[in-house]
């Protein structure tokens, strides 16, 4: 009986080449739910380091598929990611085509 | 750790993206306590109006009211500040609904006590009468129920809409002195223990993730 997670079937091609990786989909999965989270939100929901996360956040800030705004509180810097329209879009087409896989 | 994503099926990314998003929302987990200081508040005040009314005495209810509401409102902006000095590292769309809801129900409870207390001969009005504020402040807190359990997703908050509406009809058929105490025991019943439930919930789910 084939392993229920493995599916040699599965044609991963189809899929956005952005969004499919696990740090960017966990990045994109965390941002879909909420408004706008800080980086450190993000890096505890996703369980990543700084530098791996950072990496990832700018491959999808350069997609253009998340915004990011800095600002300071008090004397504390913060950086603040948040989805954007395309990046909403190519989520729910990620999605979509998951499940079609699925249905299939 | 990009390939690792190409080797699971459809069915594991979906779950895996579930996880990850109800995951998120734990951080918007409301905690309860509100409901349960103004619940406890409320009714303390309710049952001493309604023993005074029942049996006719002199309970220095007026005293005792604003006793109440004083405490309520120290708590609460104690409970405000503290929340607002932690961290708080993401917003969301329903953690704002969740706060307007309860902001204009409140605000709209808030009101109707500010005109009770700053109008001389508030007793003589009909329109405020304690029975009939009972009733309309039912209705009130059934609105939130209702909305409140729809924002969170949880089927028996917003059915608490239901208890409080239900509540409400009875209090207008039925607009006797009992009424008081009708409500006193609905705030404990629809107040404090939803307020309790979700405490410990609260502090299931931030276990939990901690754990995690």
């Amino acid at each position: 009986m084939a392993d229920p997670l493995l599916d040699s079937n599965f044609d991963y091609q189809q899929l956005d080449d952005i969004i499919h990786s696990r740090i960017r989909l966990a990045i994109m999965a965390v941002l879909i739910s909420i408004d706008e989270a800080e980086f450190t939100f993000i890096r505890d929901k996703v369980k990543a380091t700084d530098g791996n996360l950072s990496i990832h956040l700018k491959k999808l800030e350069e997609a253009d598929y998340v915004s990011v705004a800095k600002q300071f509180i008090g004397k504390k810097p913060q950086t603040t990611y948040k989805l954007t329209t395309k990046g909403r879009k190519a989520f729910q087409e990620y999605i979509d085509r998951l499940e079609g896989m699925i249905r299939r | 750790m990009d390939n690792k994503m190409s080797q699971q099926s459809p069915d594991a990314e979906l779950q895996y993206i579930r996880k990850i998003i109800a995951d998120s929302r734990t951080a918007f987990v409301e905690d309860g306590k509100p409901y349960i200081i103004w619940g406890l508040i409320v009714a303390v005040g309710m049952g001493i109006t309604y023993v005074s009314a029942y049996t006719q005495r002199d309970l220095y209810t007026g005293f005792v009211w604003m006793g109440l509401v004083l405490f309520g409102w120290a708590t609460i902006i104690w409970y405000i500040i503290k929340k607002r000095r932690a961290p708080k590292r993401a917003t969301s769309f329903m953690d704002r609904i969740q706060g307007a809801i309860w902001g204009a129900c409140g605000g709209a409870l808030g009101l109707g006590v500010l005109l009770i207390v700053s109008y001389p001969h508030a007793a003589d009005l009909p329109s405020i009468h304690p029975i009939y504020a009972c009733f309309v402040s039912s209705l009130i807190l059934g609105i939130a129920y209702f909305l409140s359990g729809i924002a969170n997703d949880l089927n028996w908050l917003r059915n608490i809409g239901f208890a409080w509406w239900a509540g409400a009809v009875v209090m207008y058929v039925w607009p006797t002195i009992h009424v008081l105490g009708i409500y006193a025991a609905m705030l404990l019943l629809f107040q404090v223990v939803p307020g309790i439930i979700l405490l410990r919930r609260y502090r299931r789910i931030v276990g939990t993730v901690q754990e995690a």
